[in-house]
């Protein structure tokens, strides 16, 4: 075969450059519109929408449809034409007439014409309207700016002529059969029943499958689609090799039981999943969720049944007694972008939260466009907005905060803490510890309220019991006078209080001198008050209220609102009531509790804050004027620390950051104690009350006599305290720096939903029941009312899109496009499936087969279609222009993770290692530093050289080779890749360090290089570089080099030397490009040998025969 | 992206597109005659469809829906969101009240952020810059934009812009998308995808941001694609050694090396073709030699030595520094000249929550002469005339002060009902100022211009109508206004 001559000679003025010109020079137009007319011919019938439901009609005008076709594709006109105002949307529709009704034909208009008559155009509105040539009475009318083609009228008319045979029901909301029967066919001897359904469509058409790729070609093109990977030189040679029967099934079992089959599998998962390791909003920080990534490509390698696999993901924590697995695999629900931006109104994000998860089952899992009917009902599809909110109530049960903690580097709430095995053990053993040594320290109090031990002691008191004195760490008596600029402590004299307006306004308020407060600018305590979870602590604190405050901050620990997760304590007033706050992440790691009395205004009060030190709601309290305020526990869930790791927070009293504060608020003395004070210890500070005997003495002052008794005299139950307190923080530390994951985790009060009218946070309606769409929902079917009855109905046995649509992104990763192509959309305005038995034949074997992925892939990887020849010729890719009849197998150019993969593989670079956190390979300097100040910590070493779905993904600046090649950008659920070839993709593999380096590893390897010790003068032969170039070209393409560019390429090899041998330095230039230094090559002429070989085998790297998979 | 054959004018243009790349492919790799007789047959109607579809291309636009006025688009986005009322919007009842709180019935319960609405009270601050009437025009102009002022009667101010969203991330990927999801196109790219480039050796969409600074972030969507095929996204053009990503070739290779490597890699390709009978394959070959033209074009671009010195003067000083925002509008002028249909600068740091009088002035500082220049320079060239310049931010700020209001102190929280733009060229009518806000500058009172009509504008400008600029996605007709924007004629000249 002959070489096309060289490039100089080559007419590049014809060809188009799609990169920044999509459309070509109008002359060029002129010259070529021939071939255009040629073309659309053949593309006629697709525009038409007449080439679908099996027949795949190229060249049917529609006359010669069928009349099934005809029905199919009068609705699907109808849909794209006409729903808006006469479909499913009851807030747009025009008229009574629904065309999404299998009876709106027979609609009478007002004119007394039915919609359409059989046979008779004359009678039929619709004929009348489509003609019209007055802009009141023609359809669709002006204003909507669509208009119908001739052929699509003539569409119409045939409909009519045939008998206006109308049907609403969509093929994909029809219920999965419980059996497709393969049809008979005759040559179908040795074909699995994929090849007899293709080849019976292919027979209409005149076309049956072609041969068998060469084994070279299938090896490569099986483990691409299977592994993303090429195929080792081992696997190959042996592959091509075995003449035995069974020896393709041999190696597909292969690529099948590779770990790379998981992650090839994941990859496709992950778009869909809208993984990425940032949260996606503002600065975009770090997300640490890669343990998700590994659980499913483990789960794809275990070949997790599917059905599981949905489950786990929607609602693993509701399955009964959930493994850490089932748990984790939920975080599917939390992959979504999640904001940071201080000031957001928390809600607002909430509900992008709770819609995209629901947004993202649509597209991923039921193959629709829910979110279409998020603001309205679905314009097209059976779907109404008020099913929309339905099913979002079943992913809004969970304790979330619409902002992620901007000051800490807390994750998102809920969460599992990833603990080894050793330490879930441990962690265990101490909760069971702490709750059996609290339940010994309660039984001693009450045994010790029966008992008279209490009363002797208190009998014996001479004066009622004071706090100690070393117990108090900071104490501001707030007293001075005007102007005053600090507060003193006068327990730590160098760690006194100021205000944040600078001076302090001290006033006088009766008799009492106090602190005004403006509610705008904070008092101020620095290194006061500093406490851990698992420290004891009482604040007290005088203070007097002037108004009734739906919100305002009293006293707190902590940097700022929300966008601080809450974290450390506060004192608030909400809905007039006083709240307690100890808080990790609000609202998923916390302990609040509420006074169930609201808050008494203008009157002088002591309120005290105590905490008992045990991450117990029951040991937190408030008490007002030295009496136990009576609470109610909002929530209970402390998890982590309440402490900050990397910003400086001040005990600050009556404002803080971007909160409400108390204006117009008094206060007067602080204290701090580092122990939970009793209620009678602070009885003693807020009254000066005698004491009494103990028969005068209430029930429930004898309770808190006991209490104190138990605290700080009884020396068994000051043990068993002292135990659990012990426990605690051997807890504590085992937790403090585990990593988290964002996990669901329903809870156990409901939150109600509500309906949201356009779609919008701020525009609620009515609370609506959880539940699935009807149009979904087969007769007599129960109506799923939670996340796990979602599941479940979702994977049962005739839902009519899970199983469809999980075989067809099987489908998409073997071909390169799904059997329904738009895999996101199965409504009715996306495309009908080219095969649509075929696909349900799939989905009820996926089902069969106990939902297993690897069945249903090695049956399509074993399939005669999968295996048959691309190498296809102009009379044949006329007639099955685009491949979806699957006449041959179409070409594809490889994937952002193929191209860098096979070329890191090839290069004898790539890491083998499996899952781990993100790694950071090359990228060109600065990207993420202009964006948002943070820099790209570059890896070294094996970093740089991780298989692609590793690489870090920051959504707001995604790695710029990979988005070049068409990677998804991870921001929302993506189900489908373009596969586009730009001139920027030319320059990525020609000038990316990865690939000039991966080129040398391949350079070197080919020469028979592998260590230091292997370089030598007979490794740089004319012979010894033939045969490299020939190696080089097989681990590249998996093919041998053919012998017409064996000596195209030397000539490369020679050339190139000769330039760098005229330059200098300039072989070692390029051989010192990128990190990897393990084989230098001294001797000038070897440097520029491999050099050369270098810039080839980068040409070869660069060509169609590595680029694209066939 | 294939779509369905759906008799649906998107769907036929997209695909329409798709097979004239592949058969003009075909036909310069000279196998177009292969199998030829048995396609003819069907060319009657293929004619038919074709004048069907080159009637109404909605899609890639053939040609614009309208004469366009203007043919290219420089827009100088103003990051953060910098204060109406420190530079255009003139309010002397603020300084009337200033210190006041801003009355009730003004706000009239619409939100504030999280930052300020949780303030005791919302103090109104009078601007500490100094107002005056500029030129025949008598716009309003702050003394922060005294090169700005100068060039007033060339520009027509929009007073009365606003948005939805109020905060920076989703406000910013409004106004860059028309939506405030992740997802969408950005509007450079919508051009792109509509009107491509006029030189094909340079992309048709170029961002150019500039170097160190801070403020809030950028994110990649911006300049995105989104749902369109990736070719469409904006190409940024950073200043230094590697101005486009990965346009250098590596260390050691020569230019004559670099054309070597693609004759062999060519060779490759044609007898691959010949073996596989891909007329696909003939679209890398192209794609190869036109990304060997992009590097040289790119350079020659990006070289300023060639502007005279009284050019460099118009920018100011910082035109020296690559990367600078007055570079950056050099370079914006210099890439629209050779054909580039968007051209995006992206300045940060306008997000002044406090410290605004110092913070304010520094950033005009930074793109005021710049800003101005451009405009002159472009007038002077007579590319004012079908070049259309964009200036403004995300949003507005607020009347009210944000944290410790000072005699000379203060700062501005996010306001979305009201902020000021100002446009350019292209067709748009000089020396107007357009709509109106309250004595407080807080809403909007007279001809509000959404972001969604601003957009519906700029396109209109560029001879498209929004409408009909969309395209398929999901079952549904994307487009960048929604289902939203009314063209501004009133702000269009003639």
């Amino acid at each position: 075969m002959a070489i096309a001559p060289p490039c100089d000679s080559f007419p590049f003025q014809h060809v188009i450059f799609m990169q920044f010109l999509l459309l070509a020079k109008r002359s060029l137009a002129r010259t070529f519109r021939l071939l255009i007319l040629v073309c659309l011919g053949m593309a006629v019938a697709q525009f038409l929408g007449v080439g679908f439901q099996g027949s795949m009609a190229l060249g049917q005008a529609p006359g010669e449809l069928s009349d099934n076709e005809v029905t199919s594709s009068i609705r699907k006109l109808f849909s794209d034409r006409c729903f808006t105002c006469h479909g499913p949307d009851s807030q747009t529709r025009a008229t009574e007439l629904r065309l999404d009704r299998d009876d709106g034909v027979q609609f009478e208009t007002s004119s007394g014409k039915k919609f359409a008559v059989a046979g008779n155009l004359s009678e039929s509105e619709v004929w009348e309207r489509i003609h019209s040539t007055d802009p009141d009475v023609v359809m669709p009318p002006p204003s909507s700016k669509i208009e119908l083609s001739s052929a699509q009228k003539d569409l119409v008319r045939i409909w009519i002529e045939r008998g206006a045979v109308y049907k609403a029901k969509h093929w994909s909301f029809e219920p999965l059969p419980d059996d497709v029967p393969v049809p008979s066919f005759s040559n179908s001897n040795n074909q699995n029943s994929i090849d007899v359904f293709v080849s019976d469509t292919l027979k209409a058409h005149q076309l049956s499958l072609l041969l068998e790729a060469d084994r070279e070609t299938l090896a490569r093109r099986a483990s691409l689609a299977l592994t993303g990977s090429l195929p080792s030189i081992d696997l190959l040679q042996s592959f091509v090799h075995d003449s035995s029967p069974g020896a393709y099934e041999r190696y597909v079992d292969q690529l099948l039981a590779s770990p790379q089959f998981g992650e090839r599998a994941a990859t496709h998962w992950l778009d869909l999943a809208r993984y990425a390791d940032t949260h996606g909003y503002q600065s975009d920080r770090y997300r640490d969720v890669w343990v998700y990534r590994d659980w499913v490509v483990s789960a794809i390698n275990q070949d997790l049944p599917m059905d599981q696999f949905i489950t786990w993901q929607l609602a693993g924590d509701m399955l009964p007694n959930p493994a850490r697995e089932q748990r984790l695999a939920t975080a599917f629900n939390r992959l979504h972008r999640q904001n940071e931006e201080g000031g957001s109104t928390e809600e607002e994000f909430r509900v992008e939260y709770m819609t995209d998860r629901v947004n993202t089952l649509g597209t991923a899992v039921m193959g629709l466009t829910l979110q279409c009917s998020r603001c309205h009902d679905h314009k097209y599809d059976p779907l109404k907005q008020q099913e929309y909110f339905q099913l979002c109530d079943m992913f809004d049960n969970i304790d979330e905060s619409g902002l992620t903690s901007y000051w800490t580097d807390s994750m998102p709430g809920p969460t599992l803490l990833l603990l080894d095995n050793a330490e879930n053990q441990q962690v265990e053993t101490l909760q069971q510890a702490m709750q059996s040594i609290r339940k010994i320290y309660e039984d001693e109090v009450s045994r010790l309220k029966g008992s008279t031990k209490v009363e002797e002691w208190y009998s014996s008191l001479a004066e009622w019991p004071q706090p100690e004195e070393r117990w108090l760490k900071s104490d501001f008596p707030m007293e001075g006078v005007a102007p005053l600029t600090t507060l003193e402590n006068t327990v730590a004299k160098d760690q006194p209080g100021s205000s944040e307006a600078g001076a302090v306004e001290v006033v006088q308020d009766g008799s009492r001198s106090a602190v005004a407060l403006d509610g705008d600018n904070a008092l101020v305590f620095p290194k006061s008050g500093v406490f851990s979870r698992t420290q004891e602590f009482t604040i007290c604190l005088d203070l007097k209220i002037p108004k009734v405050f739906d919100r305002a901050v009293v006293l707190h620990r902590s940097k700022s609102w929300t966008d601080a997760g809450s974290r450390g304590y506060q004192l608030l007033i909400e809905d007039g009531h006083f709240t307690f706050g100890v808080i990790h992440y609000w609202p998923s790691s916390a302990i609040k509790i509420r006074t169930k009395q609201p808050v008494a205004i203008q009157k002088w009060m002591q309120v005290a804050l105590v905490y008992g030190g045990t991450n117990s709601a029951s040991d937190t309290h408030i008490y007002i004027d030295g009496e136990r305020a009576e609470v109610e526990i909002i929530q209970d869930s402390l998890h982590k620390d309440i402490l900050y790791e990397r910003v400086d927070v001040s005990l600050s009293i009556g404002a803080r950051n971007r909160d409400r504060g108390v204006p117009g608020g008094l206060v007067d003395h602080l204290q701090i104690y580092d122990t939970a004070l009793t209620g009678v210890e602070l009885a003693s500070l807020a009254t000066d009350s005698p004491l009494l005997t103990w028969g005068e003495l209430s029930e429930q002052d004898r309770m808190q006599w006991t209490e104190h008794y138990a605290r700080r005299v009884d020396q068994n139950s000051k043990y068993h305290l002292e135990s659990l307190h012990h426990y605690f923080e051997s807890l504590a530390k085992i937790v403090q720096d585990k990593r988290e994951l964002m996990v669901m985790d329903e809870t156990a009060a409901n939150h109600p939903t509500r309906f949201l009218n356009r779609g919008a946070y701020d525009s609620p309606g009515d609370v609506v029941a959880p539940g699935v769409h009807q149009a979904l929902l087969s007769d007599g079917e129960a109506m799923p009312k939670n996340r796990l009855e979602l599941a479940k109905w979702l994977t049962s046995d005739h839902h009519p899109l899970t199983a469809r649509v999980a075989v067809n992104h099987m489908w998409q990763q073997m071909f390169g496009r799904g059997l329904v192509v738009t895999s996101e959309d199965f409504g009715i305005q996306g495309q009908l499936p080219s095969h649509p038995q075929l696909l349900d034949y799939l989905a009820v074997e996926l089902i069969r087969s106990g939902w297993s992925r690897k069945a249903i892939m090695r049956k399509i990887a074993l399939s005669q279609v999968f295996r048959q020849s691309s190498r296809v010729d102009a009379e044949r890719r006329s007639r099955d222009l685009d491949g979806r009849l699957l006449s041959h197998f179409p070409a594809q150019r490889l994937s952002a993770e193929q191209v860098r993969d096979g070329a890191l593989q090839a290069g004898n670079v790539l890491s083998q290692n499996l899952g781990g956190p993100p790694a950071y390979p090359y990228q060109p300097a600065g990207l993420w530093e202009e964006k948002s100040g943070l820099k790209y910590p570059q890896s070294k070493g094996e970093g740089l050289y991780r298989r692609s779905l590793y690489t870090v993904w920051k959504r707001t600046s995604p790695p710029p080779s990979m988005m070049l090649f068409d990677s998804a950008g991870r921001e929302v659920c993506s189900a489908r890749r373009e596969t586009t070839v730009t001139s920027l993709q030319a320059l990525v593999l020609m000038n990316d360090p990865q690939f000039v380096e991966a080129s040398r590893g391949l350079a070197l390897r080919s020469l028979g290089i592998q260590r230091r010790e292997d370089v030598s003068e007979s490794k740089f032969t004319q012979e010894n570089l033939q045969q490299a170039i020939a190696n080089s070209y097989l681990l590249l393409t998996s093919h041998a080099c053919p012998a017409e560019l064996q000596e195209r390429l030397l000539r490369g090899v020679r050339d190139q030397t000769a330039f760098f041998e005229a330059q200098g330095d300039s072989a070692a230039k390029l051989l010192g490009v990128g990190e990897w230094k393990a084989i230098e090559i001294q001797e000038a002429s070897q440097q520029a040998k491999l050099a050369a070989l270098t810039l080839v085998v980068n040409s070869i790297m660069n060509s169609d025969a590595f680029s694209v998979m066939r | 992206m294939s779509h369905d054959g759906l008799s649906n004018d998107i769907a036929s243009t997209q695909r329409l597109h798709e097979l004239r790349r592949h058969f003009f492919a075909k036909s310069a790799a000279g196998l177009g005659s292969i199998a030829l007789a048995s396609m003819l047959s069907r060319q009657a109607r293929g004619e038919v469809m074709e004048q069907e579809l080159l009637k109404r291309v909605p899609g890639i636009l053939d040609q614009p829906h309208h004469t366009p006025k203007a043919k290219r688009v420089i827009y100088l986005f103003q990051s953060g969101g910098p204060s109406q009322l420190d530079l255009f919007d003139y309010k002397p009842a603020l300084k009337a009240q200033h210190g006041q709180p801003l009355p009730d019935s003004v706000r009239n319960g619409q939100r504030l952020t999280g930052m300020s609405g949780n303030q005791a009270i919302l103090p109104l601050a009078q601007s500490t810059f100094q107002f005056e009437q500029h030129g025949q025009s008598g716009a309003w102009v702050s003394d922060a934009l005294p090169y700005t002022a100068k060039i007033a009667d060339k520009l027509c101010f929009i007073k009365s812009m606003y948005t939805q969203a109020i905060n920076h991330d989703p406000a910013i990927t409004f106004l860059q998308t028309g939506s405030e999801m992740a997802g969408r196109p950005s509007i450079g790219a919508w051009m792109s995808y509509g009107l491509g480039t006029d030189n094909e050796n340079l992309p048709a969409f170029v961002v150019l941001v500039t170097k160190d600074k801070s403020g809030q972030p950028l994110y990649q969507r911006l300049w995105g694609s989104g749902f369109l095929p990736s070719r469409y996204q904006g190409v940024q053009l950073r200043a230094g050694a590697e101005p486009v990503l990965y346009l250098n070739d590596p260390d050691g290779v020569s230019r004559m090396q670099r054309r070597n490597m693609l004759d062999l890699t060519g060779d490759l390709d044609r007898y691959q073709q010949t073996a596989t009978l891909d007329p696909g394959i003939e679209e890398r070959i192209a794609q190869y030699e036109m990304a060997y033209r992009l590097q040289s074009s790119i350079p020659e671009v990006n070289n300023l030595s060639d502007e005279p010195q009284h050019v460099l003067d118009l920018y100011g000083e910082d035109v020296k520094k690559p990367g600078s925002f007055a570079a950056n509008c050099l370079l914006a002028r210099r890439l629209i000249e050779r054909g580039v249909r968007f051209v995006q600068l992206f300045h940060q740091d306008w997000d002044h929550h406090g410290g605004l009088p110092g913070a304010l002035r520094n950033e005009c500082k930074n793109t005021d002469q710049p800003s101005a220049g451009l405009v002159a320079d472009l007038a002077q060239r007579g590319l004012l005339e079908d070049t259309l310049v964009v200036w403004g931010g995300e949003f507005g700020r607020t009347n009210y002060c944000q944290g410790k209001l000072t005699a000379t102190d203060y700062g501005r929280d996010h306001h979305p009902r009201c902020f000021t733009m100002w446009l350019a060229g292209g067709g748009v009518k000089p020396g107007i100022s357009y709509g109106e806000t309250d004595e407080f500058g807080y809403n909007v009172t007279h001809n509000p211009v959404h972001v969604h009509d601003l957009h519906a504008t700029i396109l209109h400008l560029l001879g498209v109508d929004h409408e009909r600029l969309n395209y398929l996605f999901q079952g549904r007709r994307f487009r960048l206004t929604d289902v939203h924007g009314v063209v501004q004629h009133q702000l269009i000249n003639g």
